[in-house]
């Protein structure tokens, strides 16, 4: 379970261009939960990412994953950023992309060797192990970074905007495929967009973020069933809904004064 | 439109072969009823040279100066990555040194010869020195621009994945700083070439540098000129051998490039 408590970040504190980019977020993410956290542009979202991330420190409030607090990185987390042709190492290729970050788990060679081959396979990239990543698409790519944080084996995968440089249709197999690897893995997903329609279609619950200092404006539920379907979720009554009431939720004018 | 391609490409690796070749005729040509004492025919050097250097003189000149001038060109390279990465990385490190690695990479070493052999006298100690000097600070400056210009997302990435520090420098920010590493190297190539030379003409008593120089001194103007080709062809040859390593290392630099664009 993720507990992010009273989370605060000033950049440049105590300086005169000291700048509250997270002002105070609280909120649970449970086990196995896929949690879309979405917010108007300059939100803080990955600001808050990267606290979570262990690899921002906060200003105030903590962050707690199964009960432990979070200092640095931790083992149960990876992350798969926005920007997958900066966050892969070109001079790796695919599989060696995906194997780097298992070196210090003490893998046996056939053991490593099948792991990467099965992470690989349930991203969809069989048979691309050897190329670089810069032969391939960009959602191809994005696809080793996610083969590359499962590999990994987490109990919790951040994702930042990770589809937001993609076109649309490569983009629609990239959710189904998270939604796929959340089944399959069973692991928890905590996934920054700022598209709503990707938040609503993906999430068991979309959290809400005002604009900078971030607060959360409100946490919505998303009872829409499972398993989830590019055309029929999305045709659903209820998903409009959804999609317009989380639209209005972000656009809505700052929430009344909080009350001291 | 593919063939069409091929051909330019071939045309241009003949045109590569054949002008050098077509200036060397025409040189021959020219210069082969010289009678010029300073100008002998093209012919003459090239007999001069094979008498010289094939291979009579290699042991005697071309080793000992290859010898000092790939010692310190190793000793700079190797010196200045280690001390790129450690000033590439802090911030503050960086900036505290900056001013000192400027004032000194002015010095134009070849006038620190003087003071290199009252220090470390005629040999080839002094000699190496002096190349190691020159070549440091095109290596030092792009390897400390290199490494501080790391992608903070790939940092960030090794980060998040507790890559351990050890990893984290050779397998991250070494391989992302090594298109900038290199190119330092490379200037520093023909840098270690013109001190080697330099060297060899103020105290010496073997290297090429001092042959050409004692050839000179001796008249034996064929010679000489046998000399400064042997020079031209030595760095002509290493260009051409760094530029095979580079390419075999960065291999993925280009891909990533053209991939990109």
């Amino acid at each position: 379970m993720l507990r992010v408590e009273h989370l605060k970040k000033v950049y440049g504190q105590g300086t005169k261009k000291a700048f509250e980019a997270v002002s105070d977020l609280t909120f649970t993410i449970d086990e196995r939960e896929l949690v879309c956290i979405v917010g108007p542009s300059g939100a803080g979202k990955t600001t808050l990412l990267k606290m979570i991330a262990g690899l921002l420190p906060q200003t105030s409030g903590a962050v707690h994953l199964d009960g432990e607090k979070v200092v640095g990185p931790p083992e149960k987390m990876a992350l798969v950023f926005q920007d997958y042709s900066r966050s892969l190492y070109p001079w790796m290729t695919v599989e060696q992309n995906v194997a780097f970050p298992l070196k210090r788990k003490k893998l046996g060679k056939s053991e490593m060797a099948t792991l990467i081959r099965d992470t690989l396979q349930s991203v969809g990239l069989s048979g691309h192990g050897q190329k670089y990543p810069w032969q391939l698409s960009g959602g191809m790519q994005q696809r080793v970074a996610i083969a590359r944080a499962l590999a990994y084996q987490p109990e919790i995968l951040l994702m930042d905007e990770p589809f937001a440089s993609v076109d649309a249709q490569t983009r629609a197999d990239l959710e189904d495929l998270v939604l796929d690897l959340r089944d399959r893995y069973g692991i928890t997903v905590v996934f920054v967009t700022h598209d709503i329609d990707e938040s609503v279609y993906l999430s068991d619950r979309v959290i809400v973020l005002t604009p900078s200092p971030t607060r959360v404006q409100e946490i919505v539920d998303i009872p829409l069933p499972r398993p989830r379907d590019q055309v029929e979720t999305k045709e659903l009554p209820d998903f409009a809904h959804l999609r317009a009431y989380v639209w209005r939720s972000i656009k809505r004018p700052e929430p009344a004064e909080v009350p001291a | 439109m593919r063939d069409s391609t091929r051909q330019l490409r071939v045309l241009g690796v003949g045109l590569e072969i054949l002008v050098p070749i077509l200036v060397l005729v025409v040189w021959g040509l020219f210069s082969a009823q010289s009678s010029s004492f300073y100008f002998p025919p093209l012919l003459d050097i090239f007999r001069a040279f094979g008498d010289t250097w094939l291979f009579e003189r290699v042991d005697s000149d071309v080793l000992p100066s290859l010898g000092r001038m790939f010692a310190g060109y190793a000793i700079a390279v190797v010196a200045a990555v280690v001390l790129g990465v450690a000033l590439g990385s802090s911030k503050t490190l960086g900036r505290i040194v900056d001013p000192v690695v400027q004032f000194l990479r002015a010095i134009p070493a070849p006038v620190l010869i003087p003071a290199g052999i009252l220090v470390l006298g005629v040999g080839s100690t002094m000699k190496v020195a002096l190349i190691a000097f020159v070549c440091l600070w095109p290596v030092l400056l792009n390897t400390i621009d290199g490494v501080a210009g790391v992608d903070p997302a790939l940092r960030e990435t090794a980060r998040s994945f507790q890559i351990t520090p050890a990893d984290r420098l050779f397998h991250v920010i070494l391989p992302s700083a090594a298109p900038q590493i290199f190119a330092g190297a490379r200037v520093a190539l023909s840098l270690a070439v013109i001190m080697m030379v330099v060297s060899e003409m103020v105290a010496s008593t073997n290297g090429i540098g001092y042959f050409v120089l004692q050839s000179q001194r001796t008249f034996a103007i064929t010679a000489m000129w046998a000399g400064i080709f042997l020079l031209a062809i030595l760095g002509y040859v290493l260009n051409v051998l760094f530029l095979l390593v580079e390419r075999k290392a960065l291999r993925w630099h280009r891909g990533a490039r053209a991939g990109a664009g």
